[in-house]
Parts: C-alpha cells; structure tokens; sequence
C-alpha cells in the first residue's frame, strides 16, 4: 500500500501503534460504505494523514475513537457523494462478490464449514446491498458496538434519525435474510 | 434463532483485513493523489450538470419568439421555458439517461435512435451533428483577461475560501460557459447559456440528488431568481442553486460544501448589471 517513500522516514511508533488498534476498525467501516477495498484504504491512511496532524490532544480513548470514526465517516462521505462512484462502487461490488464466489468454490471445506460461509457471505450481502445510510448505522450499532448517541454524534443525525434508520435496516434485513435472526 | 450482532461479527472476519506501516500515513505523494482525486471527483460531479443540459436542452431550441422565461423546480433538477415556448421538458435523472442510451433504445440504419416499443425506424430522418468550438481557461483571472464573452462572476470572496483549481470553458463563443472553482469538499460552478440569437427555447437540467427547500428571492435589480438545495440519498444537502434569466441569459450556479447564509450573501450582492449594457 506504502507506494513511495519519504525522504526521511520516521518510524512513529505511537502512530503504529494507533493504526495497530484502530486500522481495521476503520478499514471495515469504510469498506462497508465504500465498497471498494482501495477507496477504503485510501480514506483510513487519510484519517491517519489527519491524526498526525491534530493538534488538540484528546480527553479520553473514547474520545479519540470516535474522533477517528468521525473522520473516517466524512472521509467515506466524500468519496460517496460523487455519483460517479456510486455508480462504480456498485460495478465493483459485484465485482468482488463474483470473485469471492469463485475462490469459495475453489476451495470448499468441511460442509458445515461450507455451510456456516455461504450463510455469512449471504448476510454480508445483505447488509452491503441496504442504502448507504442503513448500512453505515447497522455497521456501527452491530459491529463497533456503539450507543445511538455516540452513532448519532459520529454521523452527525440527530439520535431520533439513528433509532428510525436502524430499526428500518433491520427491517430491510429481515426481508432479505433467509434465516431468522435476533438483532438484540 | 440466529444472533445477528454474534454472525456479522463473525462475518467481518472474512473480510481483507488491513494493515499499514506508519510512514507510509507520511506518504506526501499518495496522500497528494488523494487529494487530486477528491479535486476530480468535484470536478467530474459539476460537469454531470453540465452534460446533462447540453443532453436535455441545447438540442431544444424551438423556433419561436423569444420571451420572458419559466423557471420550474422539479423532483431532480429544473426546467427553463421561454414564455412563449412549448410546456416545459421533462427531465430524466441521470440513470435514466444512461439506461434509455444503454439499455432501451435501438438504432436504425440512419442512426437514428429509437427506444424499443415506441416507434418504428423512419428513413426519412437525417442526423446531423454540430461539432462545437471551445476554449478553455485554467483560472478565472486568464479567462477574464482574454475572453470577449460577458460572464459576471458572483463575489467568491464572500464564500470565505481559498479555492485551489479553476476551471472555465466557452462552448461556441458565447453560446455557453462553463466556469468551476474547487477546493477540497466545497465547489462552485457558474454555467451560462445565451439565448439571444434563439427564437424560443426549453432546456431541463438534472441533479445527482432530490431537489428541495425552493425559495424565491429578489435581487437589487429587482430581478427574480429560485434557489433550491439538492439532497443525498444519505438525507443531507449536497449543495445550493440558484437559477436566474436576465436579458436573454440563463444563469446557473451551484454551490457545494458551503453555508446556506454564505451562499444567500453571495447571490443578494450580484450585480447583474452588466448585462443590459452587454
């Protein structure tokens, strides 16, 4: 990913360290709203790019957690809003799941463990294929975990706009999955 | 009964996991590319409109007289007709341009597009085509010093941003012009057309997103002009327009990433003056 060098390089160790921990938090946040692994790794080296820069220390560990969040959000955003790459970043989505369709069947497993896959494949699908706004907040609630508030200030809605996308991406969910599920 | 929370969890991990050395977070290059890429990405996403119009509207001029225009908001974008003219196009959102060019529409022997179910070929029609002449200018001072066409550009200092790349092109003399300034997430992009020489016209332009809070104001000339925002599918505005038609002039300006009060200063101090000695 690293493709040229600076003059100096200066190992950072702080820094690796933040990448180490919050790298691919990021890196899966922006992949599920981009869809495109590149788009993704270019914004999350951004946030860092912005890290590095911020001047301000932060209060807490959760402050700078959600801090990157945020900025990861925007990064996302930006990239989103062009219709260009709406329109490409769906190309390339199907893409990639006709490629991971392939290399599934090239090497098949153990048939429970072939099972369990297709199941998490068609879950993942699922969740890629809800609108951006759904996906975003259904990523951050089921996957980082995160409290509504803390969602709602990362994304900048408001915590009734949070509560109404998700309970309607978990609606969307439940129309597309085949298997029931429990989203408590 | 499966646990969603406990499968997606699972699920994310097989997603590409990522991993990166912190030099290279100081690559200056990649993150310069970045950059340059958000640049076209406005760039490319200001010209959509552009293209659009000339889709829609360049090739509706009607040969009849021309006289004072209707400016109508619609679900994706606006509509122009002189008051005189036919009723005002309808406007295709950008997909479904591209899926009656793709996907619907065949072509006769002459090359005459015809979308499937609709009619037959005719073998009477002809195509013609107009091939336009541009010039194009990399900053707005080059492009006021050389160019003969009026273009009265809005006060951008009142925007309070120092934009990086500009960008302006004059299709046909005066016939049209496109001018876009950019600076990282925000834009602003002017496009005039002159319908002076045209007896009538109807032109339709679309937008990425849905159209809403219209709004009417009325400038220091006393000249009318709509504003409208244009929203995302993510619910929030994308940007600001503003569409005015003055002494045979449309004017179309979009504002993206900036406040709507920056933007409403800007469009009350535009003096448009300069057109009725033009």
């Amino acid at each position: 990913m690293c493709r040229t060098k600076m003059e100096k390089p200066v190992r950072n160790e702080n820094l690796q360290q933040k990448i180490d921990t919050y790298g691919d938090m990021l890196f899966k946040l922006c992949l599920i709203r981009l869809q495109n692994v590149q788009d993704a790794e270019d914004v999350v080296q951004d946030v860092f790019y912005q890290y590095i820069r911020r001047i301000e220390p932060f209060e807490s560990e959760e402050h700078e957690k959600a801090w990157l969040l945020k900025v990861a959000v925007n990064g996302c955003r930006k990239v989103w809003r062009s219709a260009w790459r709406r329109h490409r970043s769906d190309e390339e989505w199907q893409d990639n799941a006709e490629e991971a369709d392939r290399v599934t069947a090239a090497n098949p497993g153990p048939e429970e463990y072939s099972l369990e896959r297709e199941k998490q494949q068609r879950l993942l699908k699922a969740v890629m294929e809800l609108p951006a706004k759904y996906r975003e907040v259904i990523h951050l609630f089921y996957y980082q975990e995160l409290s509504v508030r803390t969602i709602a200030e990362i994304t900048g809605r408001g915590q009734s706009t949070v509560t109404s996308q998700l309970t309607r991406g978990r609606e969307l969910l439940r129309k597309s999955l085949k298997e029931e599920y429990d989203f408590e | 009964m499966n646990n969603f929370r406990k499968e997606y969890g699972q699920a994310m991990k097989e997603l590409p996991e990522f991993h990166m050395e912190a030099e290279c977070v100081q690559d200056e290059l990649h993150h310069h590319r970045i950059q340059k890429q958000s640049r076209n990405r406005m760039i490319a996403r200001g010209c959509t409109a552009a293209a659009l119009f000339l889709l829609c509207g360049a090739g509706s001029v009607a040969a009849k007289g021309y006289m004072n225009s209707v400016i109508e908001v619609r679900d994706n974008g606006y509509t122009v007709t002189d008051g005189g003219s036919m009723e005002p196009m309808t406007i295709a959102r950008s997909g479904a341009v591209e899926a009656e060019t793709e996907e619907s529409v065949s072509e006769c022997e002459n090359g005459v597009a015809v979308p499937y179910g609709v009619g037959e070929c005719d073998d009477s029609l002809v195509v013609e085509s107009v091939v336009s002449e541009n010039e194009e200018y990399e900053s707005l001072g080059e492009f006021l010093e050389n160019s003969p066409v009026t273009v009265k550009i809005p006060n951008l200092v009142m925007l309070e941003t120092e934009f990086e790349a500009a960008h302006v092109t004059a299709i046909d003399d005066s016939m049209m012009t496109y001018v876009m300034v950019v600076q990282e997430g925000k834009y602003f992009s002017l496009r005039q057309t002159d319908y002076r020489e045209a007896d009538g016209y109807s032109s339709g332009t679309a937008y990425t997103g849905k159209t809403a809070n219209e709004r009417n104001y009325t400038n220091s000339q006393g000249l009318n002009y709509i504003v409208f925002d244009t929203i995302g599918e993510d619910g929030e505005t994308e940007a600001t327009h503003a569409v005015i038609s003055v002494e045979g002039r449309e004017l179309s300006m979009d504002f993206g990433g900036f406040e709507p009060e920056k933007v409403e200063k800007v469009l009350a101090s535009l003096d448009l003056t300069v057109y009725f000695t033009d």
